[in-house]
């Protein structure tokens, strides 16, 4: 087990690891680190370059760039974790219950409900739960939830199929444990692993997906922010004011990359199979 | 077991790669499709801030249409380069008394599919904006006619129940088309005019090509062969598209692009102030029924920020209503509030919210400059007590919740139809829409304003209008903001475009019939 | 088998029905009104109350929902997608001009991207070292980059600085080849950035999976090169997976487009939806959803009995 933690993380991993810890304190801590109020606008001071009274610089409405990444940082990880929360309950119990009963569940989980979801356009999802909701966190928690949901529903079914057979359910069965239990208290662990590495890529799938939909003015509602929101409000001044895009931009790569390597490390730690690093 | 799994993975992988191949058929189809028109390098590559819809003569819909109306029909009357109003198919006319207008007509006026336009034309289309079933937009306008007799192929008299000093201006209207019989109903697209350009061409989506009318009144004046518009819904794709040399013109330069356009070398930037901004009230319920919380609202916009924050201050601030450039009207209207927290303060505590309360802002998501604006009216509202949540739905939402009054507060960019200040009977009188107060109405703004439109002397359309704005400051019909600069950019090849000033920046198609390209 | 294939094809036509009636559904719950916005354009006086049921009546949306729904339904079933409510032009004409277009973006992007993301991924697995670290972190960073900020940023060099290739729209083929091809390369790049970067990092995985096998020591030690094991035995058996990768790629990147399709005013097949649902466009927004579903489901099918064909267990 050691042998196999110390396989995982590489410096690169532990870096991201930090990042990410980091980011979680920051973003607890947020109204004791930030600067100044991320919505209190200047307009006098718009578009000030980082200097020493912002040390990121100000955006459109002269409000503090650092302050609003932190507190950007909230909403981000609110919708992305959200979201991959929705997906991962949802995606999982289609999957469970597809992969276990078979037969016409299979039909209406993997079919219907999987596949009708592949089978609309992604965007039209997503802009269909805006318009109908209005856009929000809650709205973008849902229906990016629902959007990732089959990645999941396809893992958990793949996993039930090869597991269902194995020595130790049929046990569970011969001892008379009931449906319930076998699928949650017996398959579900063993089946988790795979899921568990598809949460912390689906997180980052989902910080990159919220900030293009800011792009598109499906983001959350101002002037509460978001780094995607704020990349795309930045997009607009890239000739002429770049850091107002830089900023927030280098925060969503950092972090989409944060996961990445920490999703390569689970990977890595959970999957003994797994022997592609050096 | 586990190869089932990756079989549904290849499942998923499978159809893509007949997706590849069709990918490659299809690329093969369209380098045998292949477009209809050519572009010829005498024409002027413009790029269009929207495709425009169906053409609606009558129906005023939106300013991207309104540009293709411009090129390709004509009224009675059109815009000359500095923005007067002059004949267009009238050749001239006369007006014996205020209500009766003589228009004489320019000889072997021709439609573009070759048919004479003569006074029954004139006759029939008139009658047919005129008529309210027809959902036209410029009702307000043509509702004052009682009668137009033909008296000749080039001769139309036209009588109206009252004088209306804004009626010329209506027939310069861009939908204000003369049309042939054929195209007045609801079913024919209308693309057969009278006007410089002819289309050519359609690629939906993509574009449109204009060709030369050489039958047009004025053909041996207008110098471009042709137009080919391109559609770039996306501001930065649009200057970009100008920077870089894809096009020689494009309309609508969005604020943050100012500067990077007009510094371009070899590219002009023509701005002129046209719409205004306001924040208009859902006035059935709640505080905002209440006229004082309104004015305390008109007092407690920072002009200068709002305008900062939106438009780059490409702009001015507007504390009153905007007029038009008519030097007896010179100061009338100007200047109803100003930016006073104080004032704002007090006005809400005598109304009773000396603490403030909670209200909607209604913006939209889908145009930055009113969801900017809307954040800096939040502010100053925050700032005296009025705790403002914001709601951005996209524009469709925006339009829907508008017209259904779900909303406290919105805001809001408009322009009259007309310059005339007849444009203001559309927000205190009449049905709600989503651009105007909701469930507002005053009949004595409503009155005054009518005194000024029907008056035929100077001195009592002044005391018209000063009557009609000393309600307006303490009714509050809307509170202004600011107007935004409209742009229109191109290259100095391009000679002889100009953009008109005020509400008529949307027109500046007219002056098309000027323009030359040099390359 | 045709009892299955049939099954299969009856399974099929039930999905895309299912499809068809929950996006009429949607769309008709959707707030907005898509008479009032044909007449407001954000910038111009208010339409009349007159005018907008007029348009309404014409667009035929004064009809009862279940009206409309059969009458979209039977149009649907014999393939007649109705008229798009902007334009008037026919919606199977607007997704035959779209989907071409959006398919050839893809194409290219995916083209750039195996091209460039193979070799690298295998010559990073070979390697190791420092090349391999600067491949990570590289690609890590394709993975991550919003391909709307990519694409400015290409726009802003290319176009706007360099002036080297065009900065966006589009140009057909039979009218003007050479800018046809010129306004593709941006938009393809950009598309192609991530793909490339997630096609590397699963070539090199499977390439060093494959390098672990006994058989590659085996081949050694019968006396083979080191670059011969590696041309003529891990490259191929690696593909395998890879070849997966591009397949879900390019799925996705039929989703993503639209970034793309916007950042450089692209009049494809994505751009298309957007629009038609933000002016709500229904009878578009119907047409494209249909056509998206048909592809998906038939192309499943095909492939279902095509293992159905190659494999007789599957056929239970």
């Amino acid at each position: 087990m050691r042998r196999r933690l110390a396989h995982a993380l590489t410096p690169l991993r532990v870096v991201a690891l930090a990042y990410v810890g980091l980011m979680v304190v920051v973003l607890l801590a947020a109204p004791l680190v930030s600067p100044s109020d991320p919505l209190a606008q200047d307009v006098a001071n718009r578009l000030a370059g980082p200097g020493a009274a912002h040390l990121l610089g100000t955006d459109e409405l002269g409000r503090d760039i650092l302050s609003r990444v932190i507190y950007g940082a909230r909403v981000e990880l609110l919708i992305a974790l959200g979201a991959t929360v929705v997906a991962m309950v949802l995606g999982t119990v289609l999957g469970l219950l597809g992969g276990y009963f078979g037969g016409i569940v299979e039909v209406v989980t993997m079919r219907v409900v999987v596949d009708v979801l592949l089978a609309f356009p992604p965007i039209i999802l997503v802009l269909l739960a805006v318009t109908l909701r209005g856009p929000g966190t809650g709205t973008l928690i849902v229906a990016m939830g629902v959007l990732f949901a089959p990645t999941f529903a396809r893992i958990a079914y793949g996993q039930v199929i090869s597991v269902k057979r194995l020595e130790f359910v049929e046990a569970a069965t011969a001892f008379g444990a009931p449906t319930r239990t076998r699928l949650f208290g017996v398959i579900l662990p063993n089946i988790s692993a795979p899921l568990i590495v598809q949460v912390s890529l689906t997180i980052a799938t989902a910080i990159l997906l919220e900030s293009g939909l800011s792009y598109l003015g499906l983001g959350v509602v101002p002037p509460t922010p978001s780094w995607g929101s704020m990349v795309a409000q930045g997009q607009r001044y890239l000739s002429t004011d770049p850091h107002v895009l830089l900023v927030p931009g280098a925060f969503v790569v950092l972090t989409i990359l944060a996961f990445g390597l920490v999703g390569d490390a689970l990977r890595s730690g959970l999957d003994p199979k797994s022997r592609n690093d050096r | 077991m586990r190869t089932t799994f990756t079989s549904r993975l290849r499942a998923v992988a499978r159809p893509t790669a007949a997706l590849t191949a069709a990918a490659v058929a299809s690329m093969t189809l369209a380098a045998c499709g292949g477009g209809s028109s050519a572009a010829s390098t005498d024409n002027l590559r413009f790029g269009l801030s929207a495709e425009p819809v169906t053409l609606t003569t009558g129906v005023w819909q939106g300013s991207a249409t309104n540009f293709v109306m411009t090129l390709i029909h004509r009224g009675l009357m059109t815009l000359d380069e500095s923005g007067e109003l002059v004949p267009g198919l009238a050749e001239s006319f006369e007006t014996p008394d205020p209500t009766t207008y003589v228009f004489t007509l320019r000889d072997d006026l021709t439609f573009s599919d070759g048919s004479p336009l003569t006074g029954e034309n004139v006759k029939s289309s008139l009658e047919y904006y005129a008529n309210p079933d027809a959902g036209s937009t410029l009702i307000a306008g043509l509702s004052d006619i009682s009668d137009i007799t033909v008296d000749s192929d080039t001769q139309v008299t036209i009588t109206l129940a009252e004088p209306n000093n804004a009626f010329l201006e209506y027939l310069a209207v861009p939908t204000a088309a003369i049309v042939p019989e054929a195209s007045l109903n609801a079913e024919t697209p209308n693309t057969v005019g009278a006007g410089p350009f002819v289309l050519e061409d359609q690629q939906e989506g993509v574009g449109m090509t204009l060709d030369k009318f050489d039958d047009f009144y004025g053909a041996e004046d207008v110098e471009l062969e042709g137009i080919d518009v391109s559609y770039y819904a996306d501001g930065d794709a649009r200057a970009n598209a100008l920077v870089s040399g894809d096009v020689d013109m494009i309309d609508y330069v969005t604020w943050e692009n100012f500067d990077r356009v007009g510094s371009t070398d070899g590219v002009e930037l023509a701005a002129q102030p046209g719409p205004f901004q306001y924040v208009q009230f859902n006035t059935t319920e709640g505080p905002f029924a209440d006229p004082q919380v309104r004015e305390a609202v008109a007092y407690a916009i920072n002009r200068e920020n709002a305008l900062t924050a939106a438009f780059q201050s490409n702009g001015e601030e507007l504390a009153g209503v905007v007029m038009p450039d008519d030097a007896a009207l010179e100061g009338v209207g100007d200047d109803l509030w100003s930016y006073d927290p104080d004032r704002a303060q007090e006005l809400l505590a005598e109304a009773g919210y000396p603490d403030g309360f909670e209200a909607t802002l209604l913006a939209t998501s889908q145009y930055t400059f009113l969801q900017d604006t809307a954040l800096s009216v939040q502010q100053d509202l925050q700032a005296i007590g009025i705790d403002v949540t914001l709601d951005a739905p996209d524009w469709s939402g925006r339009l829907e919740k508008g017209a259904a009054g779900d909303y406290d507060l919105a805001v809001s960019g408009d322009v009259g139809i007309v310059t005339n200040p007849s444009y203001l009977l559309g927000f205190v009188e009449g049905p709600d829409n989503f651009n105007r107060s909701f469930g507002y109405s005053s009949p004595e703004i409503t009155e005054a304003l009518t005194a000024g439109l029907r008056a035929t002397d100077d001195e009592s359309r002044v005391a018209a209008y000063e009557e009609a704005f000393d309600l307006f400051a303490t009714d509050v019909p809307f509170a202004s903001i600011d107007t935004r600069d409209q742009a229109w950019a191109y290259s100095d090849d391009v000679e002889g475009f100009t953009n008109l000033s005020g509400f008529h920046t949307f027109f500046s198609g007219y002056t098309l019939v000027n323009t030359s390209i040099e390359r | 088998m045709y009892s299955y294939v049939l099954r299969r094809i009856g399974v099929g036509v039930g999905l895309v029905l299912l499809v068809l009636t929950l996006i009429f559904l949607a769309l008709h719950l959707v707030p907005g009104d898509p008479a009032m916005l044909l007449l407001s354009q954000g910038d111009g006086a208010s339409a009349t109350p007159e005018a907008v049921a007029r348009v309404r009546a014409q667009l035929g949306l004064d009809e009862p929902l279940l009206t409309q729904y059969w009458q979209f339904l039977s149009g649907a079933l014999t393939g007649d997608l109705g008229q798009s409510f902007r334009n008037g032009q026919e919606v199977s004409t607007a997704i035959g001009e779209r989907l071409p277009r959006t398919l050839e973006l893809v194409g290219l992007a995916t083209l750039i991207a195996v091209v460039v993301g193979v070799p690298w991924g295998a010559l990073a697995a070979r390697k190791g070292g420092w090349f391999d670290s600067v491949t990570s972190v590289l690609t890590s960073i394709g993975v991550a980059l919003p391909v709307f900020v990519f694409g400015s940023v290409l726009i802003l060099v290319f176009s706007l600085r360099l002036g080297l290739l065009p900065a966006g729209g589009y140009a057909e083929w039979g009218v003007d080849p050479n800018r046809h091809t010129q306004i593709l390369v941006l938009p393809a790049v950009a598309l192609a950035v991530g793909f490339a970067s997630t096609v590397a990092r699963m070539t090199r995985s499977a390439v060093l999976e494959m390098l672990h096998q006994d058989w590659v020591r085996t081949a050694r030690s019968l006396g083979l090169s080191r670059r011969a094991v590696f041309r003529r035995y891990v490259l191929r058996n690696s593909l395998t997976p890879v070849v997966t990768t591009v397949g879900i790629g390019v799925g996705t990147l039929l989703g993503s487009t639209v970034l793309v399709e916007r950042v450089f005013n692209y009049p494809g097949l994505s751009s298309l939806l957007v629009e038609s649902v933000t002016a709500r466009d229904y009878p578009v927004v119907q047409g494209v959803v249909i056509t998206i579903a048909v592809l998906f489901v038939s192309i499943n099918i095909l492939v279902d009995v095509l293992y159905g064909v190659l494999d007789p267990r599957v056929r239970r």
